[in-house]
């Protein structure tokens, strides 16, 4: 490992390393805009130069392109330093619009806080600025504003290097140099969000968040995406202190958290994107029996009831439950403790086919839409010894064996050849537990109201058997509640001798054993996190 | 014949383009002998190292070392890239060698291709450069049907392929390595180095890039002799140097002087001085990315080192004279403009930099300049030197700075008040 001396701090640092990271090892940020750890190294921006005295000899140079090696002594604060990074600085300032009032990247922009930090120097501009494209839709979803561009080329290595397909470049020379589609494409890839997150400035804006809130109103928690197996980490960025355009929204965007083993630094588009189902107006809010909205403990009596006039003759073999994927492992540890090991159903399932099917590709996504399908499995939710697929539930409901059905989490509207209405005439008793009113909940004899994932903290494992915690961001709507304490309510009506008050003391319970679920620190992920982009680059 | 005229010395010649008459005056006699007499690359090497040939595109570096940087043991191919681009603003001499002599330059590049172990050689030929192609390639086509290049040649077993690649006509793809990505099909931006081509260049394999002055002088040093070569040059750069010079003097055009030959022997003895009635008054020495010269700074030996000391610089040998006629700010406008244009725009400083002393250049030009924007000019100027991916930032920022300082008085006269 070179040990080297950054600003007279000693540092070790494995080998390879540049002298950006090395130096961020220390606390010390050296300021960069083309550089990204997750790109290939371009040395164009060239704001990230240091003094670097090697083999004696003293030389200004990037910190960006050169590995730290034994013995190196760097500077990043001599006078020549600082009049270089000042004047990179004032030169990219130069031709800038500073239409910073009317840009959603301020707050967040490099431009403004490397200002702040390394340039305060008075406006010299004695010429015209040039004037470029201003609001140009690169893509769907995404603007660019040409003005604003810094030209550092993230997003075109982006698009070349980690999607595969070059959709942008710096097309012309000299200072009349522009970012662009390349000829005849558009950005348009299922990552292309990214480039939004690598822009260093407000050039490329998100169609999705454009003019929605002033980044500084917004509060993020560190979060895990929901729709996929990989479970990309990701921050909720969420305000609901101001009342400004679209009442009721509270989740504005969705960003990609840095996990070497996970996600790298991205996300993709179905992800970034797919958080409008949080806030929608067809949320379900209120626990329902036989159609009327009822109080919690009105809606789990009946559910006991129902279950009861069941095993009170002693068939337990007509009852089934399905509970999706997108379950927590709490979810699925408090709802096979009460249905598989307390009320003992002879029938359980979780297999039920997604209305989406997703395509594996090389970047991140998996060709599983449920974040949870590995927890189940390591919980035994899949492994019960009457674990039935949930095609083969629906046939026996179908064909009259089975007469009360409980739903969690799906409308079951994957499933092929499904005809809900035939079903519902075959069950004495349908309840429903979801977090929208989706196809089941108005059919339901007792439907409950339950939280987003975004609403409350839990795990999921994914497909790599990956434990990854996520935070609540926001309160659940109305008189919704995680569906493990659905769950324990209803376990306590039923006098179980177990009880649970907060999700980590289910965790504990279900970790007990299980040395990938035991090492998870629960406390390491927790609070709200200082700054939206603690790990940005 | 003056000893020291070597390779213009068939110039004089129409038809020594044919093959036939080119060999009949001896060019690829060194390149049959290394092959008859077995001649090892090692000696090649050693002996252009000896003869002390410095890169003639403008950097000057020592030929003979460059070439010993090439990896023997790689197993990857290597290449030679020739640098024809010829964009230096003032320079008209690798034009001459290509149109006039192809031969001595084929015999360069396979004399040189055999010391490094190179079996293919790229011409990178400035997008302009019509006849020349045509030259060339009918002098490659030549030498191919007389055996003198192509499959194992003079029955040696030793193969090169010789291919001419056209540039599009951006100054910055003189840039080696943005010569090599524009050969390679990509958009003409220099690398960042290190890797230097000599490990990682063309196609990612190891490269050599020259000139094409520095290529054809390399049969001269087979025929006389490393020692010989460099005496008649000075100590450090070896032989003799094209200088073409252009503007306001008697007899422009391009001579052949050896290494070390004063700067005002060129200008007052060999072009003849500045045209009849006017007076000198400056000289831009090598090029438009050398500092400007007053008359009374031109007692100066033409070889690399000596021109650095003497804050300018050999560059490509270009001398461009400039008499009381020319407006100096409009010269810096011009000059400036230039830079600012041909910038591949990769580079913070450089792209926006020069922009910014182009702008104020021609504010001043048109007469709205104020003292305070010569002062922004000699600040902004040097963080455009050394701070950039390549030399194209300094190639404006040093001049700038010259003709700045030394024509203060002209261009505050330029200004209102
Ligand atoms: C902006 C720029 C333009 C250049 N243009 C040329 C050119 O047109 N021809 C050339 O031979 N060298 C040119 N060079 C120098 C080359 O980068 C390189 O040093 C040279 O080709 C090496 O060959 P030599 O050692 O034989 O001189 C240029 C360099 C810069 C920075
Ligand atoms: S749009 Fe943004 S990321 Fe792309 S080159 Fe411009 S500043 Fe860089
Ligand atoms: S210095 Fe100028 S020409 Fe050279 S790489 Fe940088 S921007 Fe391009």
């Amino acid at each position: 490992m070179p040990e080297l001396i950054i600003n007279d701090q000693t540092v070790q640092v494995p080998e390879g390393t540049n002298l950006i990271q090395a130096a961020r090892k220390l606390g010390i940020d050296i300021p960069h805009f083309c550089y990204h750890p997750g790109l290939s190294i371009a040395g164009s921006c060239r704001m990230c130069q240091v003094e670097i005295e090697q083999n004696g000899r003293s030389r200004i140079d990037l910190a960006c392109s050169n590995p730290a090696t034994d013995g190196m002594i760097v500077r990043t604060d001599t006078p020549q330093v600082k009049k270089i990074v000042k004047t990179v600085l004032e030169l990219l300032l130069m031709n800038h619009p500073t239409d910073c009032p009317i840009c959603d990247d301020a707050g967040e922009c490099k431009l403004q806080n490397y200002y702040m930090r390394h340039g305060l120097y008075d406006n010299r501009l004695n010429v015209e600025k040039w004037h470029k494209a201003k609001v140009y839709p690169v893509g769907p979803t995404i603007s660019l504003d040409d003005e604003r561009c810094i030209l550092c080329g993230r997003c075109v290595r982006f698009c070349g290097e980690i999607w595969g397909e070059r959709q942008l470049g710096i097309f012309g020379h000299g200072s009349n140099e522009v970012l662009s589609n390349f000829p005849g494409r558009e950005l348009d890839n299922p990552y292309a969000g990214n480039v939004v997150d690598l822009c260093p400035v407000g050039a490329l804006t998100d169609k999705d968040f454009r003019f929605k809130r002033r980044v500084w109103y917004l509060k993020s928690v560190k979060s895990v995406c929901n729709l996929c197996s990989r479970g990309c980490n990701i921050y909720l960025h969420f305000d609901v202190d101001h009342d400004y355009k679209d009442p009721g929204k509270r989740i504005f965007r969705v960003k990609p958290r840095y996990n070497g083993g996970v996600n790298r630094w991205w996300i993709c588009d179905r992800g970034r994107y797919g958080y409008s189902f949080i806030d929608d107006a067809n949320r379900a809010l209120t626990p329902m029996v036989a159609g009327k909205e009822a109080e919690w403990d009105q809606a789990l009596a009946r559910v006991e009831d129902l279950i009861k006039s069941f095993s009170k003759k002693g068939n337990t073999g007509t009852m089934a439950f399905l509970i999706a994927p997108t379950a927590t492992n709490e979810d699925a540890f408090i709802a096979m403790k009460l249905f598989r090991d307390f009320l003992k159903f002879d029938n359980l399932g979780y297999d039920i086919p997604s209305t989406e099917t997703l395509q594996a590709d090389h970047v991140l996504m998996t060709d599983d839409p449920y974040p949870n399908r590995k927890g189940f499995q390591d919980l035994g939710v899949g492994s019960v010894s009457n674990r039935m697929e949930a095609a083969e539930i629906i046939a026996a409901v179908n064909d009259g064996r089975i007469k009360g059905l409980i739903v969690a989490g799906s409308d079951l509207e994957g499933m092929s050849g499904i005809n809900l209405d035939s079903i519902i005439t075959k069950l004495d008793w349908l309840i429903v537990a979801s977090h929208d009113q989706n196809l089941l909940w108005k059919k339901a004899t007792v439907a409950l109201p339950m939280a987003v994932h975004a609403e409350r903290t839990g795990t999921f494992t994914n497909f790599k058997g990956e434990v990854q915690k996520f935070e609540k961001a926001v309160e659940s709507p109305g008189m919704a509640l995680p569906q493990w304490k659905i769950w324990q309510r209803l376990a306590k009506r039923f006098n179980a001798r177990w009880s649970f008050d907060d999700t980590e003391s289910v965790f504990r319970a279900l970790a007990e054993g299980k040395p990938e679920y035991d090492t998870l620190n629960w406390n390491a992920t927790f609070g709200v996190t200082p700054g939206l982009y603690p790990d940005s680059w | 014949m003056p000893e020291h005229i070597l390779v213009t010395r068939n110039f004089q010649y129409p038809d020594q383009p044919e093959l036939k008459i080119a060999l009949s005056r001896g060019t690829y006699e060194q390149w049959k002998r290394i092959l008859s007499e077995k001649i090892s690359p090692e000696d090649i090497i050693n002996e252009v190292k000896t003869a002390k040939l410095r890169g003639q595109g403008g950097a000057g570096f020592p030929a003979g070392v460059k070439w010993g940087f090439v990896p023997q043991d790689t197993p990857k191919p290597k290449y030679l890239c020739v640098n024809a681009d010829e964009g230096e603003p003032g320079t008209f001499k690798d034009r001459a060698l290509l149109e006039k002599d192809p031969h001595q330059l084929l015999e360069g590049i396979a004399i040189t291709c055999f010391a490094v172990g190179i079996h293919t050689a790229y011409i990178y030929m400035r997008g302009e450069f019509y006849d020349p192609q045509r030259i060339v390639q009918k002098a490659i086509d030549d030498a191919k049907k007389e055996g003198l290049l192509g499959k194992d040649i003079q029955g040696s077993g030793f193969d090169l392929e010789v291919i001419i690649h056209m540039g599009a006509g951006a100054y910055i793809c003189g840039e080696e390595t943005a010569l090599l990505n524009s050969l390679e099909g990509k958009k003409g931006w220099p690398r960042l180095k290190p890797p230097f081509p000599a490990l990682v260049g063309a196609f990612g394999c190891p490269t050599v890039i020259n000139n094409v002055e520095t290529i054809s002088g390399v049969p001269h040093i087979m025929n006389m002799g490393g020692e010989a070569f460099q005496k008649i040059g000075t100590e450090n750069d070896g032989g003799t140097k094209l200088f073409g010079i252009s503007g306001h003097v008697q007899k422009p055009g391009l001579y052949e002087l050896p290494m070390g030959t004063p700067l005002k022997e060129l200008v007052f003895d060999v072009a003849g001085g500045v045209r009849d009635g006017h007076e000198l008054k400056a000289v831009i020495p090598g090029g438009s990315s050398t500092p400007i010269l007053k008359p009374d700074e031109l007692d100066i030996p033409l070889e690399f080192e000596a021109m650095m000391e003497a804050g300018t610089m050999l560059g490509s040998g270009a001398a461009i004279v400039l008499d009381e006629t020319v407006s100096i700010p409009e010269v810096f406008m011009v000059m400036s403009r230039f830079y600012a244009h041909e910038s591949c725009g990769q580079c913070t400083p450089c792209r926006e930099g020069c922009t910014w002393i182009y702008k104020i250049a021609r504010k001043i030009y048109e007469g709205n300049g104020v003292p305070a924007d010569l002062d922004l000019i000699l600040d902004l100027a040097p963080m455009l030197d050394g701070t950039t991916v390549c030399p194209l930032g300094a190639a404006l920022a040093a001049p700038a700075i010259a003709i700045v300082e030394k024509f203060r008085d002209e261009f505050l006269g330029m200004m209102k008040n």
